[in-house]
């Protein structure tokens, strides 16, 4: 072993210090591994020591251990060995940037208020709008959305659309098949409160999903856990500055209120009244919560999971507390 | 300048990075942007060839397009497309009359995308003439004369010339001197990879004479390297293929279920010069250069793409590429 050589971390495989653990995110191929708190120091300063350097920093017994432990992580392809550390940069983080004003957004299509929703899905795509999310908490027949959407001219445009509906009696697979075919821009159905749990994939870019999940309203999100971690390049380099749910949201509740998300309280004005570019543009104070990152968050700012966590600012004992779906105490790491 | 309101991009339908260049020009400014496709007929009003009364109006999908309203031009790649030719392909004199058409409309779309770079207010970004005069063996040379080390070069027809270079090396590789082929025939398509080893066995079931083949000595590498070249700034990646400075795996036992691990990197201050030179010699201010570090610790020259991809080394690297080519095009840099 040439021990004038450097362990190194691939810059992709990124460590993150909790209170009591530690991962390391695998930001290439999303995913992330445990670390003990005792070796976060050791791993993050990678790059700056050789392997001789370690050797004469520390007892017989314990620099075994460390190469024992390099090699571990290099058989797992988060190390390797250089002889030029110095050329190998971190990521910069300070780069994150998406072309979007607003890049994604909630409707929820309530029975008690009509509105122009042609204007609203103007206005999304003329602000870089690429993900948009249409829920239904009460029957929606798939012949009266598809009216809807037609009118609101949402099958010319180029946007990702994923669609929450409650499930009802005599909606055949043959009429959900009609039914996307009209819209290219979809990319998942799912219908809740369906009874039973089926998946299928009705081409090959469509999925629909039944769940037993029964949604009766905006409640239902805001829980944390770890299927909703994302462990990717985008997700981390936003995160580690703006808000990992909010940042570039907007959404339109049942009502018609348009807000941060549907779950929010504070509404920023009714949809018939105002329009969703005017929120945007004109109330500083919209995009005030997506500033608040993980770091400025209690809890959170001592969480390992907090670049990848999905977040919540609904659901809350305090403003800048963390969510009150979390169930997860990083001070005792369970 | 504020006359000059328009980018027009030359690329191909479903590149990515156009898309993404794109949404960052219309999320940065209200400049209007056209991007022509192959998809898109064009078809030419008027070009003026004249110092003092030049005039260049194009038509495509009934956009009218200026060049006295062009900013900037960014010839990403594919090549634009003509009105129909007046001839179909049946009979044999009407071919050779396409033929010559076709070469025709090549010298006047390549004479509007270089208009753009003589013409002082508007800048060009990529080049066309070099996409499709791009030259390897040239650009060997270049690279070579100007100080980057290249892998041993041979070209013959001659078995037994080719036996005798490859006495010199361990390993010896083959790779086409123009682009990949693709041949079709029927429903069945035929690629042949980009670099293929060489083997002495293999150059002895050759005939005595055979048609030209390009062949290098076989660089063992610790990672390959590319880079992409921006109006004077590089951007570099390093790709893990085969394992590390450590356990030095052999090429042939490269596991490829194993996705490569993608790196930034910061290339030496000389190869960095070296590299301004080559580009600057070639007249090309965007390009995707490989490279490989060699097991000896060797920087060394492949090739250049001068319409390379580079979204994964973009996103890989967080370098957000997309925004400064926005930035770039907008002269707001």
């Amino acid at each position: 072993m040439n021990e004038s050589l450097y362990p190194l971390l691939y810059s992709s495989c990124i460590p993150v210090k909790g209170a009591n653990k530690s991962i390391i995110c695998d930001l290439q191929n999303q995913c992330y591994i445990h670390l003990p708190n005792e070796l976060y120091d050791i791993v993050d300063t990678l790059g700056e020591y050789s392997l001789s350097q370690y050797r004469s920093a520390n007892d017989l017994e314990t620099y075994l251990l460390l190469e024992k432990y390099f090699f571990s992580l290099e058989e797992n392809r988060f190390l390797f060995f250089t002889h030029t550390p110095k050329m190998f940069p971190k990521l910069d983080f300070e780069r994150w940037d998406c072309p979007s004003l607003i890049s994604n957004a909630v409707i929820d299509l309530g029975t008690s208020i009509q509105f122009n929703l042609e204007n609203v899905i103007d206005d999304l795509v003329n602000m870089g709008c690429q993900y948009l999310q249409i829920r239904s908490f009460d029957t929606l027949v798939l012949s009266d959305l598809s009216y809807r959407l037609i009118n609101a001219r949402i099958h010319l445009k180029d946007i990702n659309l994923d669609l929450i509906l409650k499930y009802y009696q005599g909606c055949k697979i043959s009429q959900i098949k009609e039914f996307a075919d009209l819209f290219p821009c979809i990319s998942t159905i799912t219908f809740h409160s369906a009874g039973f749990e089926k998946f299928y994939e009705i081409s090959s870019h469509i999925k629909v999903t039944y769940t037993k999940t029964v949604i009766i309203d905006e409640t239902h999100c805001g829980k944390i856990n770890s299927e909703h971690f994302r462990a990717n390049m985008t997700a981390f380099a936003e995160n580690r500055e703006w808000n990992s749910c909010l940042n570039r949201k907007i959404a339109i509740d049942k009502n018609g209120q348009i807000k941060n998300c549907p779950s929010m309280e504070f509404s920023y004005g009714l949809i018939t009244e105002r329009s969703i570019r005017e929120v945007v543009l004109n109330i500083p104070e919209f995009r005030d919560l997506w500033r608040i990152s993980k770091d400025k968050i209690q809890v959170c700012r001592d969480c390992e999971y907090r670049y990848i966590c999905s977040d919540c600012r609904a659901y809350l004992e305090d403003p800048l507390m963390k969510p009150a779906k979390c169930s997860y105490n990083p001070y005792q790491g369970e | 300048m504020s006359h000059r309101n328009t980018i027009l991009i030359i690329s191909e339908y479903s590149d990515i990075s156009t898309r993404k260049v794109f949404d960052y020009l219309n999320h940065l400014s209200s400049i209007n942007v056209k991007i022509i496709t192959p998809h898109e007929k064009v078809f030419i009003e008027t070009i003026r060839v004249s110092v003092n009364r030049k005039k260049i109006l194009l038509k495509c999908n009934n956009d009218v397009i200026n060049f006295d309203n062009i900013r900037s031009v960014w010839y990403r790649r594919g090549f634009i497309s003509s009105v129909p030719f007046p001839y179909d392909t049946i009979h044999k004199l009407e071919k050779q009359i396409n033929t010559f058409l076709s070469t025709e409309w090549e010298k006047i779309t390549s004479f509007l995308l270089s208009i753009s770079q003589l013409e002082p207010g508007i800048f060009l970004l990529g080049s066309f003439e070099h996409e499709r005069h791009c030259n390897k063996l040239i650009n060997l040379h270049i690279a070579s004369s100007i100080g980057l080390t290249i892998p041993e070069t041979f070209i013959t027809s001659d078995r037994l010339s080719l036996l005798n270079f490859s006495d010199d090396y361990e390993l010896l590789a083959t790779k086409p001197v123009s682009n990949v082929p693709i041949f079709s025939l029927g429903m069945k398509i035929y690629s042949g990879g980009g670099t293929n080893v060489l083997t002495k066995s293999d150059i002895k079931d050759l005939p005595q004479q055979f048609f030209p083949v390009l062949v290098q000595e076989y660089i063992d590498k610790l990672y390959e390297i590319r880079v992409l070249f921006l109006k004077g700034d590089l951007y570099a990646m390093a790709i893990f293929s085969q394992g590390n400075e450590r356990t030095k795996i052999d090429y042939r036992n490269y596991d490829i279920d194993e996705p490569n691990r993608l790196t930034p990197i910061e290339l030496p201050q000389s190869i960095q010069v070296k590299i301004r030179e080559f580009m600057n010699k070639l007249s090309l201010n965007f390009g995707s250069i490989d490279l490989i570090y060699s097991k000896e610790g060797k920087y060394v020259f492949l090739e250049v793409n001068p319409s390379g991809q580079f979204d994964w080394l973009s996103f890989n690297c967080n370098y957000n590429l997309e925004k400064r080519i926005a930035k770039i095009l907008l002269n707001e840099t």
